[in-house]
């Protein structure tokens, strides 16, 4: 500090650097520096002059924050592509072996029983989970692992209940209208439970980053489902079921074990959150998972029940459709690595222009990061162009893509997936910045797009063409998103610091 | 089981027609008035969307649940719209103030709210009794039996079933008020037909009570006028509630249209534009009950003119007069031929249930198509009889050519008693084959020719039902199984 300030100058910044003049001026007088006192004693007009002719001297330079590297970035890409090792897994043992945890060699009509069960499983889930991670992250990063896995195992509890819950009412709601025989109907809930748990399970571990526990957790239910059913010739699903279930009680151990190491044995009960506070709370995370499961699978939906009036089934699994799907998927699972790493290096930089910018200057810190925004959309998308090209070509190669229909979905779909990539880029900002109703307008709508579009092309035209309203459905999330985001980034300092109280 | 069907179509009804649009209207409190005076508006407006959305939708093949579905929501939504005035579907606050009434629900409650009971009054009750018995007689026959008895219910359910499967439709007025029913009950064309018959009959009552309370009547003349309906109605043989749909319907929308002329000239117009939509063609009977209305009317002028020593015991006896014959259904029935075994319908509806959809082929004369329509597939009879000589199938190595894993073939013993309906003209052989006796007779002797053949030169052969009157032969090709 300099020794030419006045001692009142020296009370005032002797504890930390103040902000700016004004924060200054305000420390100046509760040490007594009035108005009065800067006229006679020090010749000033009055406080406020005298700070902001002594705020240049006294101003520290900030600790500057590091940029995040190159390696960083790439940590943080391949983290974000973490969640798809349990299915390239999957992947390589279908292709392998001819074996999955669901699904495989099977008739077309149990085809379309587990993919209903898989289907309700996620829409059952998504939402549960979401609200699960959102409890226990806070808690987590408060310092109370204890009431975190306490709260998940609630979380957890209420899951596997709505899972029963809606097997049951499924069971109903299929006796009442008839779509399928009992058999097949008992097929889907047992695929809706088994497949709901594990992805609860797993959900706890994502939140824990136990990404290789999940990874574990496939490997080892595929190895039990797979040793019974080739080597001790037991039934396909009774050996399916029994390696959902060995994944299931290695996902939830796993869980246990990290809750456990970072709480140590201290498990008090759960969060006590009145009712309609947790509601009133919890409701944009759990809309949010709903509506996502919800875009994602209404385009199948409606492609399953389109032109079935001549099939055995009226929700009819359409193999060449989930083809098209599965391999435009691939480039959605490159796209989310690259979500998570905007994501953090979003967070970052704002860190690092919280540092750099002062309190009077907030245009030039919303200027930069509504820049820096626009330029990672702008990076995005050539790349990302390029890679659902590069997957769109190998799949031809590989002839993976070896009718029109799967051409023309895979196609659709790669495009769909681009879009739904910024879609969720931009909703993770909105979560991050506490604006999650944003994010529901947002898929609200990109989901009615996406079923008025795949209803009414899927039903005048092919059954394939429902996939035009997911590209549609997706683009309209997109853009939506990005421009209320783009709007919302121009006052980041007015968030930031809403978020961050 | 068809009890619960019953109330099944009769539920989806009532809240699609009703308590759907009857709530949203209601919702928000512009309506001061009492719900009833709504019922009458409501039912007319929402009966004349789906009356003209189905037939829009129809002529494109795209009358669909889903499609349906989505008209009928965004039709409440507008149904809201209109009775709440402070446009709550467009304003935040009113949404962020409904949800923290939901969250206030969520609270822990400290004492239970007020019961409120509505009571009837015990005359009103008399007119209710009468109303179940009438309507317990009609649903009489259509739960105890599945197959029709009208030519036209079987051409209905075939075009209720055309319009389920987004085939190619004729315009068919009186079922497009009945679709909602088909999609959302989740039952076959076939019981829909049958089992909304009483529905629409209970409907029809109840509009003669409103038309009667919209010319100051009272409960007596009500009870009159419904009676007096009922009396006439089976003393002419116009069986209102068994199937003749199309007729009920018209009615119902005609005395509505009466009942309405006093109050709203628009409501008329509607009313009168659903006459003609459901049933084009003008008929006398939907005279019927609107004449029965007149005179309960008259009925109850002409009580009240007289002295109340005499009155009293008069309105009893009439009532009594009245109400009795209605209640045991006195009076001539139309004595119907059968136009179906009700065995034969019964096995249809047994292979739809215990067989995969699609999978399953039936051969049997022309009206079991009604039943199978979107469930199975059908050939007729006459065909498989010209298509295959009895040489040929007595072959071990012969296999019918239906590519389902299933084949019913129906036999009847007894040919079916058949009213000549058609002439046999040269080379209608569709009419004389179903449509004269000798044509049955020989249609069926061949047939049983054909399977008596079959089933000596096959193992894959069974019978899976038979009495007095038919025999369901079935046939079990290799199924073909489809992989993933």
């Amino acid at each position: 500090m300099s020794a030419s300030l006045p001692a009142c100058l020296e009370q005032a910044v002797d504890r930390k650097p103040r902000h700016d003049a004004y924060d200054l001026a305000i420390h100046m007088e509760l040490e007594g520096v009035t108005d009065q006192v800067a006229q006679s004693v020090y010749g000033y007009a009055g406080t406020l002059e005298m700070a902001q002719a002594y705020f240049q001297q006294i101003a520290m330079p900030r600790p500057k924050v590091a940029a995040p590297g190159i390696s960083q970035t790439l940590l943080e890409y391949f983290k974000g592509l973490a969640f798809a090792l349990p299915v390239l897994i999957s992947a390589v043992v279908m292709i392998r072996f001819s074996l999955s945890l669901w699904g495989g060699p099977i008739s077309i009509e149990d085809a379309a029983a587990v993919a209903i069960g898989t289907l309700s499983s996620f829409l059952v889930t998504g939402g549960l989970v979401q609200v699960m991670a959102w409890r226990v992250l806070f808690l987590l990063t408060t310092g109370d692992p204890g009431t975190a896995a306490s709260t998940c195992g609630l979380w957890c509890r209420r899951g596997v209940l709505a899972l029963f819950g809606s097997g049951c009412a499924g069971w109903l709601v299929n006796g009442f209208f008839g779509w399928m025989p009992d058999s097949l109907a008992l097929l889907a809930v047992g695929f809706h439970l088994a497949l709901g748990m594990l992805w609860l399970a797993s959900g706890a571990l994502y939140v824990l980053e136990g990404m290789l526990w999940i990874s574990a957790a496939t490997a080892v239910g595929l190895a039990v489902a797979g040793s019974l059913h080739y080597g001790l010739g037991a039934g396909l699903y009774l050996s399916q079921f029994c390696g959902l279930g060995a994944a299931i009680v290695i996902s939830a151990s796993a869980s246990y074990i990290i809750f456990r190491k970072k709480a140590g044995n201290k498990f008090p009960k759960g969060e006590r959150i009145p009712r309609p506070r947790l509601v009133h709370t919890a409701a944009p995370y759990f809309l949010y998972g709903l509506l996502y499961y919800c875009f994602l699978f209404a385009d199948r939906w409606i492609a399953w029940t389109g032109k079935t009036a001549s099939e055995t089934l009226p929700i009819f699994f359409r193999g060449d459709y989930e083809a098209g799907l599965d391999v435009a998927l691939i480039a959605f699972v490159f796209g989310a690595g690259w979500v998570h790493a905007s994501t953090q290096s979003f967070f970052a930089t704002m860190q690092r222009a919280l540092s750099e910018y002062l309190l009077n200057q907030a245009a030039e810190f919303n200027r930069a990061m509504h820049q820096f925004y626009l330029r990672r959309l702008l990076l995005f998308l050539p790349i990302a162009v390029l890679t659902c090209m590069l997957v769109y070509w190998t799949g031809i190669r590989l002839d993976v893509l070896s009718t029109m229909v799967m051409r023309k979905v895979a196609a659709t779909a790669l495009v769909g997936f681009l879009f739904l990539v910024i879609g969720l880029w931009n909703a993770s900002l909105f979560f991050a910045l506490s604006l999650p109703f944003h994010t529901l307008r947002a898929m609200a709508l990109g989901l009615f797009t996406d079923l008025v579009v795949s209803y009414i092309c899927s039903r005048t035209g092919h059954y394939s063409d429902s996939v035009y309203g997911f590209a549609v459905g997706a683009c309209c999330f997109a853009l939506w998103s990005s421009w209320m985001c783009s709007k919302e980034l121009q006052k980041a300092d007015h968030l930031q610091f809403a978020a961050s109280v | 089981m068809e009890i619960l069907n019953l109330f099944r179509v009769g539920t989806i009804l009532a809240l699609v027609y009703l308590v759907l649009p009857l709530y949203v209207t209601r919702f928000g409190g512009k309506y001061k008035t009492g719900w009833l005076n709504l019922v009458g508006p409501v039912f007319l407006r929402t009966a004349l969307f789906v009356q003209i959305s189905v037939i829009a939708l129809g002529q494109w093949r795209l009358c669909l649940p889903g499609t349906m579905g989505a008209l009928y929501f965004f039709w409440i939504l507008a149904n809201t719209w209109h009775s709440y005035h402070s446009r709550w579907m467009y304003q935040s606050i009113e949404w962020k103030y409904r949800w923290s009434r939901i969250l206030k629900r969520l609270e822990p409650k400290t004492g239970k709210g007020p019961v409120r009971v509505t009571s009837i009054s015990p005359q009103s009750a008399i007119a209710y009794v009468l109303i179940s018995f009438i309507f317990l007689q009609t649903a009489g026959f259509p739960v105890a039996n599945l197959r029709f008895l009208t030519p036209e219910s079987y051409g209905r359910a075939l075009s209720i079933g055309t319009l389920l499967q987004g085939s190619t439709w004729t315009y068919e007025g009186s079922i497009a008020l009945l679709i909602p029913a088909a999609f959302w009950t989740g039952l076959d064309a076939a019981t829909v037909v049958r089992l909304s018959g009483p529905v629409i009959l209970l409907a029809l009552l109840f509009a003669c009570w409103h038309c009667v309370k919209s010319f100051g009547g009272s409960w007596r003349s009500a009870f009159f006028a419904i009676s007096l309906f009922w009396i006439a109605s089976r003393w002419f043989q116009l069986n209102p509630g068994e199937e003749n749909t199309a007729r009920d319907l018209a009615a119902l929308f005609l005395l509505l249209g009466i009942s309405h002329l006093r109050t709203s000239y628009g409501y008329a117009a509607i009313s009168l534009l659903l006459v003609v939509m459901v049933n084009p063609q003008l008929d006398a009977a939907y005279l019927c009950p609107l004449l029965a209305v007149f005179a309960g009317l008259a009925l109850e002028k002409l009580l009240v003119s007289l002295p109340t020593f005499v009155s009293r015991p008069a309105t009893a006896g009439l009532l009594l007069a009245a109400g009795l014959p209605a209640v045991i259904g006195a009076g001539p029935r139309l004595a119907s031929e059968p136009l179906q075994y009700e065995s034969a319908a019964r096995a249809v509806y047994e292979i739809a249930a215990q067989f995969p959809r699609n999978q399953w082929t039936v051969v049997s004369p022309g009206n079991e198509l009604a039943q199978i329509y979107g469930r199975g597939w059908h050939v007729q009879l006459s065909e498989f009889t010209s298509r295959h000589k009895v040489e040929q199938v007595s072959q071990p190595d012969f296999q019918f050519p239906y590519p389902t894993g299933h084949v019913f073939v129906f036999v009847e013993k007894k040919p079916l008693p058949v009213k000549a309906m058609a002439i046999y003209s040269n080379g209608d052989e569709a009419a004389y084959n179903y449509a004269t006796q000798s044509g049955r007779i020989a249609l069926e002797y061949q047939a049983a020719e054909l399977m008596a053949a079959y089933v000596g030169a096959h193992r894959n052969v069974s019978v899976f039902g038979e009495d007095d009157d038919l025999i369901v032969y079935h046939v079990q090709p290799t199924p073909v199984k489809v992989t993933k």
